[in-house]
């Protein structure tokens, strides 16, 4: 698993949340587990 | 480069600018749902980003973007549902309210969506030969992403309803006579070329007083 930027990653933990700006091969750990994605609310079509 | 997970879009951070490639070859980078999404996502990186102060959107493969994706329209359950969605991934908004400068590279076709979301930018530049225009009224509809008022800020109110009334497409020249356009380069790679010198100009200035002159040119328009 590598961090990509724009992604966000949460610490289901203790809720600490971090924005990735620059992308790399680790992986953010926070509460001694890796962070999960935040994934983007599914919305329907604006259109 | 650094590494992204963007599917639509090309990112690279040069230097202290941002260069964000609309990415989409298939539909000549139309603006699909997922790289609006891309782009709220790229936005907050440059906002967040110490070392970033200014961005430039190009078009991948040398086409700026043939507009929204229209194949996606027309899914949306309610009118209800539909103003909720827009306005949560309002990336054209996003890009007008960056407190950083943007330039926007335009090449072969700027329309649509596409002109609109450059319109969000506060410079542009094109290639000769590009087409732009709002076409949208041609397609039974109006252009959502801004450009109504946009197109009236940028090039005044009697160029923007002849413009957005017609829905007819306009050279480079012209769009730069109406002011539109900035300026105009030889070829896309000029364009882009030109693209990140200004950009480069631009993030010698002071992020903070740049961040307040735009939030101060928004509110006198």
């Amino acid at each position: 698993m590598s961090n990509l930027l724009g992604k966000r990653y949460k610490c289901e933990q203790c809720e600490t949340e971090v924005l990735c700006l620059s992308g790399g091969a680790g992986t953010f750990e926070c509460c001694d587990a890796p962070l999960t994605v935040v994934e983007t609310e599914p919305l329907p079509s604006a259109d | 480069m650094t590494s992204h997970g963007f599917a639509c879009l090309e990112f690279e951070h040069r230097d202290a600018i941002a260069l964000i490639g609309l990415r989409e070859p298939a539909t000549r980078n139309a603006i699909s749902e997922a790289m609006r999404d891309e782009l709220l996502e790229a936005c907050a990186v440059v906002e967040a980003h110490p070392d970033m102060r200014a961005v430039v959107l190009y078009g991948a493969g040398d086409v700026f973007s043939s507009g929204a994706n229209l194949r996606e329209f027309g899914r949306a359950t309610s009118v209800v549902e539909a103003r909720r969605a827009r306005g949560a991934r309002n990336a054209y908004r996003r890009v007008l309210m960056l407190p950083l400068p943007t330039v926007a590279a335009m090449a072969t076709v700027a329309v649509g969506g596409g002109l609109e979301l450059a319109l969000c930018c506060d410079v542009r530049v094109a290639a000769v030969g590009t087409r732009l225009g709002l076409p949208e009224v041609r397609r039974g509809f109006i252009p959502g992403g801004g450009g109504t008022q946009l197109v009236a800020r940028r090039a005044g109110v009697r160029p923007a309803d002849r413009l957005v009334l017609e829905g007819a497409l306009i050279g480079a020249e012209e769009a730069r006579r109406l002011g539109l356009v900035h300026e105009i380069c030889p070829s896309p790679e000029a364009a882009l070329a030109r693209a990140v010198e200004l950009a480069n100009d631009l993030a010698e200035a002071d992020p903070a007083a740049v961040a307040h002159v735009k939030r101060v040119l928004l509110a006198a328009s």
